[in-house]
């Protein structure tokens, strides 16, 4: 089965641009999609591979995921147990932002989890570029995977908090 | 060429499209290329989505079944749409109308029944009727009646769209595909204009608001997120309306109540709101005999204050679909009106003011759905020339299922194009545990019981082994007409369970709208919970870890020690029996403390077994056992 870069005609990288992955799925969707075939059985084949490429639109579309994927393409694991664990110092200060961020959810501090949430996004970004050097013209064979994984690592913790950050603002754009 | 046709006794079947809507529905058929939707004897489209069972057993459909309402109100059924997918008992249905409903039947599916002249009158029947008027419209005008596209609120669930294509077959129609309602209405303007880029669909109808935000690419539909309210809807604001009417024209709190008169009053709302789209100031003479003014006056200022807080809740739930389809306003190529509420000239103000820019409305907008209907029926089954279009389409709620604790494990989150799929690997928390037992929830919530519950089923016989050890894979699957399977695989013995989550009615618009606002209005409290739900589930799990140490290892606790551990455990498993996520965590703290030692001692007994036997392998199993507690520890920890 070929890999979700390379059912979407993308090279296999970090560095990936959401708006030509959008433009890969419609142009895929144009060839495989259900509608495009009357014949029953042909359309269940077809469904069949739409739901492959919408999930690996799916996972190409999350940093976590795409990223996950690159290691597994160079024989790399991931997940519990083969990760570095984050330093002390890394998880220390994770928590202390989540703590503050915590307490401006309590005491309605829009401005605070803004700001919180500008900060993690910069560490983010910054996480982001280094795993799109490290996996930059890289044969898979030869990837550096230590620092790589480690910034894998930080890059979960940055989601989890950014997708708190973000509910609690939405909820407040509600209220 | 038109007589021609008429005469033809052999007519080629034509493919059509139908906007089947809450208040009216409308049948369109592509002509010469283009889309255009079939009148009736009378010159109008629209047909009311009325339904009238006379006692000589005739149905009668539309503006005729109008008529009949006022005084035959058990017997005609209105709104009909709003009952579609809904239980026998769902206690909001009652609320719903004047009508006599029936208990469920013992053996029977589960659906709203109605009693008309002592027969059971199902809303699929109903909705069956307005189908097969339409289908009649449509032969009247084609001779021959191809294959159907049917329109659905974006927000319609499986039981909705099954209970949708139920109806469609009951009236004889063959169903080429059930497209959501926006998504048509992008169509039609898409083609018309041949117009690409990134598009929002405001939809504002008599029942409900749908919100979609779409990018229109070479014939490429593809929906990047739907949202909505759909307890919202032009109802709304003719009881704002009737409201004030009552007011001015000075009638009695008591006499306001009566049916006959609140049904008098909305009539006089409604047309009010009409010819407020036109003039300024309409003038009201007071129908009632017994009420102290003669007239009331209101302007459409006064109306726009009336409307604006139900405007801002249509705003919040645009705002929502532009950050959930990742794109900022200011990316709009343009907004689309639908539905007949987009005709009040201050919700096109608010609309422009929200989107930064003058929304298209060129198209009919209680036309435009049928219109795109007809022309994705035309492209999946039409003669002659076509464009080529393809629709890529999402799921409008999140799938998951409930995990420890009652918190819910989203599966499949909201806005995913569908077809898809998606895996995920679950554990056992007891020694010993035989079977799972997956519970399958639709919803935006964090805790499954205030999400819509799909189904349960159990995968049983699995060998008894340590909490932790069993590998549960559940695979959810949903197909491009939405449909969900869910299969779950235990992997360590391969057993198997399959299951199509059809369930026997589904979520109603008022539900849906109803958890989503929940989640917004709970998102705190929710958090909360869940925080609290997940540190009883820690919780447990080490009071069960070190209560098994203290008696596996009794030999290395210190004096003193056992009564220590002992204390912080009884302080924990209180705690973990109360309301406090943050008590439990400061005695999962404490009890951490009072291990700590204790751990350590067991770490080096582990090492040290394993050492003398020589076999790595084993001595990082045991030091993993040995590790028990502390990566208890270290999961609630992290979170």
């Amino acid at each position: 089965m070929p890999t979700p870069f390379a059912l979407f005609g993308l090279p296999a990288t970090f560095a990936l641009d959401l708006k030509v992955l959008e433009r890969a799925q419609r142009e895929l969707g144009k060839t495989i999609h259900p509608d495009t075939a009357s014949d029953p059985a042909e359309r269940r084949a077809l469904a069949e591979q739409s739901t492959v490429a919408n999930e690996g639109y799916r996972a190409l579309r999350d940093p976590v995921t795409r990223a996950e994927l690159l290691f597994q393409l160079a024989g790399v694991a991931t997940g519990d147990g083969h990760e570095p664990k984050p330093t002390a110092a890394f998880l220390m200060d994770m928590l202390e932002k989540r703590e503050a961020l915590a307490e401006a959810r309590t005491s309605k501090d829009r401005a605070t989890v803004e700001a919180l949430a500008a900060e993690i996004r910069t560490q983010r970004n910054a996480a982001e570029a280094a795993l799109s050097a490290l996996f930059s013209g890289v044969v898979p064979s030869q990837l550096d995977a230590q620092p790589a994984l480690v910034h894998l690592g930080s890059l979960r913790y940055y989601r989890r908090f950014l997708e708190e950050a973000t509910a609690t603002l939405d909820e407040w754009d509600d209220a | 060429m038109m007589l021609l046709d008429i005469f033809d006794p052999k007519a080629k079947p034509r493919p059509i499209g139908i906007d089947l809507g809450t208040t009216n529905s409308l049948v369109a058929y592509v002509r010469d290329g283009r889309p255009e939707t079939i009148a009736d004897c009378d010159g109008s489209a629209l047909v009311p989505s009325i339904v009238h069972y006379a006692r000589n057993g005739a149905v009668i459909v539309g503006d005729r079944a109008k008529r009949l309402a006022e005084a035959h109100p058990q017997e005609t059924l209105v709104s009909v749409k709003r009952f579609l997918g809904r239980g026998a008992d769902d206690p909001e249905t009652r609320q719903l109308g004047p009508y006599a409903f029936l208990p469920r039947e013992a053996e029977g599916p589960d659906v709203v029944r109605f009693s008309v002249h002592g027969k059971a009158i199902t809303p699929v029947e109903a909705s069956a009727e307005i189908l097969r008027n339409l289908k009649e419209l449509a032969e009247e005008e084609l001779h021959s009646v191809g294959g159907a596209v049917i329109t659905v609120p974006a927000y319609f669930d499986d039981g909705q769209r099954q209970a949708t294509k139920d109806a469609a077959k009951l009236a004889g129609l063959r169903v080429l595909r059930l497209v959501n309602e926006p998504t048509a209405a992008a169509l039609a303007y898409g083609l018309d204009a041949k117009r690409d880029g990134l598009f929002a669909v405001y939809d504002f109808g008599g029942g409900t608001f749908d919100v979609t935000v779409l990018v229109l690419d070479d014939g490429v539909f593809q929906v990047k997120s739907t949202g909505g309210d759909s307890a919202l809807g032009g109802d709304d604001m003719d009881r704002l309306l009737a409201d004030e009417l009552a007011t001015a024209f000075g009638l009695t709190e008591e006499v306001r109540k009566k049916p006959a008169v609140v049904r008098v009053l909305l009539d006089l709302a409604r047309a009010t709101k009409h010819r407020l789209t036109d003039a300024e100031t309409v003038t009201v003479p007071n129908p009632f005999v017994d009420a102290p003014a003669s007239a009331a006056t209101v302007t459409r200022d006064r109306f726009d204050v009336l409307v604006k807080p139900l405007l801002e809740r249509t705003g919040k739930a645009c705002r929502r679909a532009v950050r959930d389809a990742g794109v900022e306003v200011a990316e709009l190529d343009g907004v689309i009106l639908v539905g007949g509420s987009t005709r009040v000239p201050y919700v096109r103000t608010y609309v422009e003011a929200l989107f930064g820019q003058a929304p298209l409305g060129d198209i009919d907008p209680d036309q435009v759905v049928a219109l795109g209907a007809a022309l994705q029926a035309h492209q999946l089954e039409g003669e002659g020339e076509k464009e080529e279009i393809l629709l890529l389409d999402v799921l409008p709620l999140s799938l998951g299922i409930e995990v420890g604790g009652g918190v819910v494990d989203k599966i499949l989150p909201r806005n995913t194009t569908i077809p898809t799929a998606s895996k995920s690997v679950y554990t056992t928390q007891e020694d010993g545990q035989t079977g799972f037992v997956l519970h399958v929830v639709q919803g935006e919530r964090e805790i499954a019981s205030d999400c819509r519950s799909l189904a349960t089923f159990t995968l049983a016989g699995i060998p008894p082994m340590a909490a932790g050890m069993a590998r549960l894979e559940v695979t959810f699957r949903v197909d491009v007409d939405g449909l969900l399977t869910v299969e779950a695989r235990e992997q360590t013995t391969g057993k198997v369970q399959h299951v199509d989550v059809k369930p026997s009615y589904g979520l109603d618009d008022e539900t849906v709208e109803k958890m989503l606002l929940d989640a917004l209005d709970h998102g705190e409290a929710d958090l909360q919970l869940r925080r609290l739900l997940e540190n009883r589930v820690e919780a447990g799990r080490l009071a069960k870890a070190t209560q098994k140490a203290i008696v596996v290892d009794v030999d290395l606790l210190e004096a003193g020690e056992k009564e220590t551990i002992e204390a912080a455990l009884t302080a924990l498993i209180a705690s973990a029996a109360g309301e406090d996520a943050a008590k439990i965590k400061f005695r999962m703290d404490e009890l951490d403390a009072a291990t700590k030692g204790f751990a350590a001692a067991r770490m080096n007994r582990a090492i040290a077994t394993a050492i003398a036997g020589k076999d790595v392998g084993s001595i990082e199993a045991t030091v993993e056992a040995a590790l028990g507690i502390e990566e208890a520890h270290a999961r609630h920890g992290a979170r």
